[in-house]
């Protein structure tokens, strides 16, 4: 079995929750904050990808970011920055189609703490940034972690917009998903079996971590 | 001296509640905004504090406009100087009793800290997390918390309500202390007339959104049936006896007094019919 394409999916899903850990968090909190008409609008594109086919998302891609329309041909002549078929682009696609996974679990998460939290921190002169780093996030703990898991996990299971954007080519855009399509097609039923054992065994185990976590079993045991 | 003159209108849902106020608020001395549920005081708070914004009109801190429409003029409310003791006390959860305290400045003043810490009795709670305190605890640390800042007004949303009554005697004789000692300016909510005749210098009567009579504390005595109040006597005459409630010197009848016999300097019940 070509270990490659496992460590691709791998590199792909922990890029996109790092990067999409930092462009949830002011999203989620500008959500729960803003009293502005805008908020429905921002809402449903964010949440979009949870409805949309990932092929039209992977096909709007691959027009607007393709070299023959400007926004791609400006990216490849000004920092020859080539998004379709490569990984940069699988990572700006994944970031997007998996952008409601981050930013729904923070968002509740923030929406449950009391407005006291945020108040008193206003009235004592704290900054933003300072109530999102030292009074907010670290009182939603589960809430991110439930952030982080749900965008890894989503991020391994993805297919259609890696197909479209990345195509498929071996050791740059060919990910898990894409070889058990690939060795099904081929009809070498074995390694696609063993490239779907293992992405079964590492959801469900991330999945359960999660549970044991947020649900206080783990603690419960330690003690 | 604090003057408030402004509308608001706040919506939720279909309904819509106008609080319409023109009150003042004593410099340096316990004020009580003292009236029924849903008479709109908490609103009143969140308004002087900057929380909620005015529709109309000013509110004006010593000479200085904090919000005046007109002018569309409106101090950011981090520049206030405000503490506010939420009903719900608003203690950071993931932080230990010392560090909610700690978090409030970069440089603490020490003096005040472990005068705040000893007074409120809280030095063996310091290394605690609010999770792990009970009622009356979360409401010494909530209000430790608001007086280390040092703040020029302390806003207080009936923060001795869910306490049992001795300790809730014992931190109204705390925060008179410390306002005596610091000599900040506190704006206290409540539904409690036992509250107002103990703590309050100035009383503010609210109902329906609006301030329906202000002054002295024994305004309210004329006005408030079946309650009985304790008092200490400090005089009396062959007509009249004043008693000492809280902070406040109060001449009565003779008739008002329950207790039937006493003298001088005995603790009294009377009767506010």
């Amino acid at each position: 079995m070509n270990l490659e394409p496992l460590y691709l999916t791998f590199k792909l899903a922990a890029i996109t929750t790092f990067l999409l850990f930092f462009i949830a968090m002011p999203i989620s909190y500008w959500l729960v904050q803003t009293r502005s008409k805008l908020k429905p609008i921002i809402e449903a594109i964010v949440s979009m990808p949870l409805v949309l086919p990932p092929t039209v998302l992977g096909f709007y891609f691959l027009i607007f970011l393709g070299p023959n329309n400007f926004i791609g041909a400006w990216l490849q002549n000004t920092f020859e920055i080539q998004l379709v078929f490569s990984f940069t682009g699988l990572v700006v696609a994944s970031v997007i189609y998996s952008l409601p996974f981050m930013v729904h679990p923070i968002q509740a998460g923030l929406s449950a703490l009391p407005k006291s939290y945020t108040e008193t921190a206003q009235l004592m002169g704290k900054s933003r940034f300072l109530i999102l780093k030292k009074v907010l996030l670290p009182n939603i703990k589960p809430a991110i972690l439930t952030g982080i898991v749900l965008t890894f996990a989503h991020t391994i299971g993805e297919f259609g917009v890696v197909l479209m954007i990345g195509g498929n080519i071996p050791q740059k855009t060919k990910v898990a998903s894409i070889a058990i399509y690939d060795e099904v097609e081929a009809l070498n039923y074995t390694a696609a079996n063993q490239y779907s054992l293992i992405l079964l065994g590492i959801s469900f185990a991330v999945l359960l971590c999660v549970y044991l976590i947020n649900g206080g079993y783990l603690k419960r045991v330690i003690r | 001296m604090i003057n408030c003159e402004f509308n608001k209108t706040y919506i939720t849902g279909k309904r819509a509640f106008y609080l319409n106020i023109k009150t003042s608020f004593k410099h340096k001395a316990i004020n009580v905004v003292f009236g029924p549920s849903g008479a709109g005081k908490t609103s009143l708070l969140r308004l002087i504090s900057g929380l909620d914004k005015i529709d109309e009109g000013i509110i004006k801190v010593n000479h200085t406009y904090w919000e005046n429409t007109t002018k569309k003029k409106c101090i950011p409310l981090a520049k206030r100087n405000i503490a506010y003791v939420f009903q719900d006390y608003g203690l950071f959860p993931n932080m230990t009793v010392l560090n909610n305290l700690k978090f409030v400045k970069k440089k603490l003043n020490q003096e005040l800290l472990n005068d705040v810490i000893a007074t409120l009795e809280i030095k063996h709670l310091l290394m605690t997390k609010p999770t792990e305190l009970s009622g009356g605890q979360k409401q010494r640390v909530a209000l430790a918390r608001a007086l280390v800042q040092e703040p020029d007004l302390l806003l207080l949303d009936e923060p001795l309500t869910a306490i049992d009554e001795v300790l809730r005697h014992k931190l109204q004789s705390y925060l008179v202390a410390l306002q005596k000692k610091y000599e900040f300016t506190v704006i206290m909510v409540t539904h409690s007339l036992q509250e107002v005749l103990k703590l309050a210098h100035h009383v503010c009567v609210m109902n329906y959104g609006e301030v329906i009579d202000q002054g002295n504390p024994s305004i309210l005595l004329d006005s408030n049936p079946n309650n009985i109040l304790k008092g200490t006597v400090l005089d009396l005459n062959q007509e009249a006896v004043t008693v000492l409630i809280g902070v406040q010197q109060i001449l009565l009848k003779k008739s008002q007094i329950k207790t039937s016999k006493y003298t001088i300097g005995d603790l009294v019940e009377i009767s506010l019919l």
